[in-house]
């Protein structure tokens, strides 16, 4: 019976080629125009780092030396290189004294930092590359995979150790092989040994180091450091949340000294709600011992945010995106409204057929079943079509030439979502008119012929 | 009148769809030109540089460490004057189409109620350099030029040129030379003295505001001291010359203060015809993206409008032909078919405007989106009437051929 319906509607499908056309081409537009907007939000909010982002919290003390900054109406803003922005980050006395503490099951310093990695022999140069400076928790904590060698331990993080983890990319355009482990590479004079070698590691978006952009298609860091040793050899991150009243004094330019500036971040993991209570007390108990702050007139301030509230409160789905998904969608529908039309058309002028097959013995379910048969046949050669104007679409918004444009692809995830939104749609769609088309009466039909 | 309502009431389903179809066309067709024209306002305003491919800007000029004291900054400004072929050159804090530094704040009009949010440039010799069209008053002296401010300027007191945009905000009247601008309402705010008038000057971060907003700036003259980010404009004095300007100026600019440049920060040497055309290529995609949208929408509408119409027609070809019969002219018939489908139409973008405000009102809660002006309503309304009518001109027409002899056959 049901191969006897599908017979049908293929052939009710070619009875009306141009309506068919009509058909499938809107349901094609209305489809792709939701997938590619679907895709770039999909893209942008998914979890950077699924199972784990959880249990992280990125930890804060408001430690800085200087008086709170006034609600003056007049203000100047640097972007680029954040400069009035903050990023929840901390001094360096603070950020040790946090990891000292060891109050989470795991917790690390990171800050991003740039620099010049040039091979020992010095033969190969890669120049202005952002390195990561973390401490040893940070490959366990954020997973990342190791490849070769080994992670940096805690003890030569105390020690100052000039070690480095690289990932194969690195690895390959330096030394020409993967497995560097055991080489050196020279940051600002000082030669850092390699330890391990890990498999690239950009997690979308970049959630601990917002402050070099959220998304890159080019990968993130290839270098892990020990930050101790990183700011032995020199290197500073390059810009600070705030800097100490008498430093900025002194030093008006943009400086990340994490002696004087907020210029770490410092995440930890906390895996129990529990855990989270417990932390977040310790830190506001932290930051009200700080006897150095009083005089400069600021409330006790901690706060320890997970990647979620994290990446909302710094607007990392850009709003456009999620715009364009409801323009979208909203077309689809028009779309939608559409087809039923040319279906409830389409099916209604086969009324006389129906009739006759109601005559002969059909049963209303079974005219009902052919129609929708054919609404969703319809809708899924759309889906068919939609799939390349899905593509074309994509390519349109990596042309929009937005900083995470670059990541837009077309995943299986996405793909699937096609078919079952387009069966989806058929299914909808031919509903209506097929319920209208199964209440033809038989006799009146034959009658009127 | 009555006898083409009732019809429709009692054949509901295809005259509802099309009705439905045009009230999500006509909402959504309302919204994104509202965005598109959002998008349109800095591409269409006038930025008011004169010469944009005739000026080379050095940017991104980040020190390590102190900002480079101001005789540095001006040593390099004076050799950048020495290149042949340069006319002037413009020691600034920040500059059009240039959103790392940006300086923005509230602006009032000393003793009156005039207020506006405002960008201000710092800088010496930024009128010339910017040619900036003078429409009244008069340009920064040189005397005014070579202040050096003790921080950056903004809360010292001294002269001023403002857009004649700013001007009209703040001083309706139309008497701005010589008043006093307060920068920021707090009581030791600086007092700016209107010294001239500007055509216009674009904002260096566009909001989504009005068109007025975008051109609300102000210039300081003189020098910012402690400035991290300072920028070098240099004008042109003819095209020719831009090439080997622009190489002379990176030359200048490396040897001067290279050596004192934050690592991994590239310092950007380019024209301000380049600068503009890469800040304004992120509205222009999005124009192009957004006009393809309403474009498709109103296609698909047509389609789906005209198609449903065919049927309707198709289906009362009888009836048609009874009318002829009854002595119904043809233009009779062409005329029903067109009211009817005005009538429709009508029902579906009453509905559809308000389905547009409420997607406003619910866009303007979650996406910082300002209202919708009234004036997009009436004018999706005559664009989606005249959409219905140019859909169902082919039925219609074909409606109006049936020849009354249809009437006496049984189908």
């Amino acid at each position: 019976m049901f191969a006897y319906n599908l017979e049908l509607a293929l052939h009710g499908l070619r009875r009306f080629p141009r309506s068919t056309l009509l058909v499938v081409l809107t349901v094609a537009l209305g489809l792709a125009a939701c997938m590619t907007t679907l895709t770039l939000l999909h893209v942008l909010s998914a979890d950077p780092l699924p199972g784990r982002s959880q249990h992280l919290y990125l930890a804060w003390v408001d430690t800085v030396l200087a008086k709170p900054k006034g609600n003056g109406s007049t203000d100047m803003a640097l972007d680029g290189i954040s400069y009035s922005q903050g990023y929840e980050r901390i001094k360096l006395a603070d950020a040790q004294a946090l990891l000292a503490a060891h109050r989470a099951p795991r917790q690390v310093v990171v800050t991003d930092m740039i620099a010049d990695i040039v091979s020992e022999d010095g033969k190969h140069a890669q120049n202005q590359q952002l390195i990561l400076a973390t401490s040893a928790d940070f490959i366990p904590m954020f997973g990342v995979s190791l490849r070769y060698g080994r992670n940096w331990t805690a003890a030569e993080d105390a020690a100052h150790a000039p070690v480095a983890v690289i990932d194969t990319d690195l690895a390959r355009e330096l030394f020409g092989t993967a497995d560097a482990v055991g080489r050196g590479v020279r940051l600002n004079h000082t030669v850092f040994r390699v330890v391990g070698v890990i498999v690239p590691y950009a997690p979308q978006p970049r959630f601990y180091g917002l402050n070099f952009g959220a998304y890159s298609s080019d990968g993130g860091e290839g270098l892990y450091l020990p930050y101790t040793a990183a700011l032995d050899a020199g290197l500073t991150p390059p810009d600070a949340d705030a800097c100490d009243a008498a430093y900025q004094d002194a030093h008006h330019g943009m400086s990340g000294d994490p002696k004087h500036c907020a210029s770490l971040n410092v995440w930890v993991q906390l895996d129990t709600p529990h855990q989270v209570t417990d932390y977040r007390r310790f830190l506001q108990n932290y930051v009200e011992q700080q006897k150095a702050l009083a005089g400069f007139g600021k409330p006790a301030r901690s706060t320890l945010t997970d990647v979620a509230d994290w990446l909302k409160r710094n607007d990392a789905v850009p709003d456009s995106a999620r715009l364009n998904v409801w323009l979208a969608a909203s077309f689809l529908l028009l779309c939608m409204f559409n087809v039923v039309g040319l279906l409830s058309a389409r099916f209604l002028r086969q009324s006389v057929e129906v009739g006759i097959r109601r005559a002969l013995g059909a049963p209303r379910r079974a005219i009902f079943l052919r129609h929708v048969l054919e609404a969703g046949l319809a809708c899924l050669v759309g889906g068919v079509l939609a799939l390349p104007l899905t593509l074309l679409g994509l390519w349109v918004l990596r042309q929009q030439g937005d900083e995470f444009s670059g990541l837009v692809r077309l995943d299986p995830t996405m793909f699937g979502a096609l078919f079952a939104l387009a069966l989806a749609v058929g299914v909808l769609v031919g509903l209506v008119p097929a319920w209208r088309v199964s209440r033809v009466e038989p006799g009146l039909q034959v009658k009127s012929e | 009148m009555r006898h083409i309502v009732k019809p429709l009431l009692r054949h509901r389903m295809m005259p509802l769809l099309v009705v439905l179809q045009v009230a999500l066309a006509c909402a959504i067709a309302c919204n994104a030109l509202f965005l598109l024209q959002q998008k349109l306002v800095p591409l269409l305003t006038p930025d008011g540089v004169g010469q944009p491919q005739q000026l080379v800007v050095a940017w991104n000029l980040a020190p390590r460490g102190q900002p480079w004291p101001v005789s540095t900054l001006r040593q390099t400004a004076a050799e950048l004057r020495a290149i042949p072929g340069v006319t002037v050159v413009s020691l600034a804090g920040s500059w059009p189409m240039e959103t790392m530094a940006q300086m923005t704040g509230t602006v009032l009009a000393d003793g009156r109620d005039g207020k506006a949010d405002a960008v201000i440039y710092i800088g010496d010799h930024l009128r010339s350099t910017l040619d900036l069209k003078l429409v009244a008053g008069r340009d920064f002296s040189a005397a005014e030029d070579v202040v050096v401010y003790k921080n950056i300027g903004i809360d010292d007191d001294g002269p001023t040129i403002i857009t004649r945009a700013l001007a009209n905000r703040l001083f309706p009247d139309g008497h701005a030379l010589g008043k006093v601008i307060r920068i920021g309402d707090q009581a030791d705010a600086g007092r700016r003295t209107v010294v001239g008038v500007v055509a216009h000057l674009m904002r260096n971060k566009f909001s989504q505001d009005n068109r007025d907003d975008i051109d609300y700036s102000m210039l300081f003259p003189g020098t910012p001291s402690n400035w991290p980010v300072p920028m070098f404009g240099v004008r042109v004095r003819s095209a020719a010359e831009v090439a080997s300007v622009l190489k002379a100026v990176k030359a200048t600019v490396q040897r001067e203060l290279g050596s004192n440049m934050i690592q991994g920060i590239d310092p950007a040497y380019e024209t301000y015809g380049d600068m503009r055309q890469r800040m304004l290529a992120q509205p222009r995609a999005a124009v192009w993206l957004l006009s393809g949208v309403s474009l498709i929408v109103l296609l698909v509408a047509l389609v789906g409008i005209m198609g449903m119409t065919s049927y309707w027609v198709q289906q009362r070809t009888r009836q048609i032909g009874i009318r002829r019969a009854l002595g119904a002219k043809r233009s009779d018939i062409l005329h029903h078919i067109q009211w009817e489908n005005l009538m429709v139409m009508s029902a579906g973008i009453l509905l559809g405007m308000v389905l547009a405000y409420a997607v406003n009102l619910w866009l303007m809660r979650h996406y910082e989106l300002t209202r919708l002006p009234w004036q997009y309503l009436p004018l999706g309304a005559v664009l989606m009437l005249a959409l219905g009518q140019l859909a169902v001109l082919s039925p219609a027409l074909r409606a109006a051929k049936v020849p009354p002899v249809v009437a006496t056959r049984s189908v």
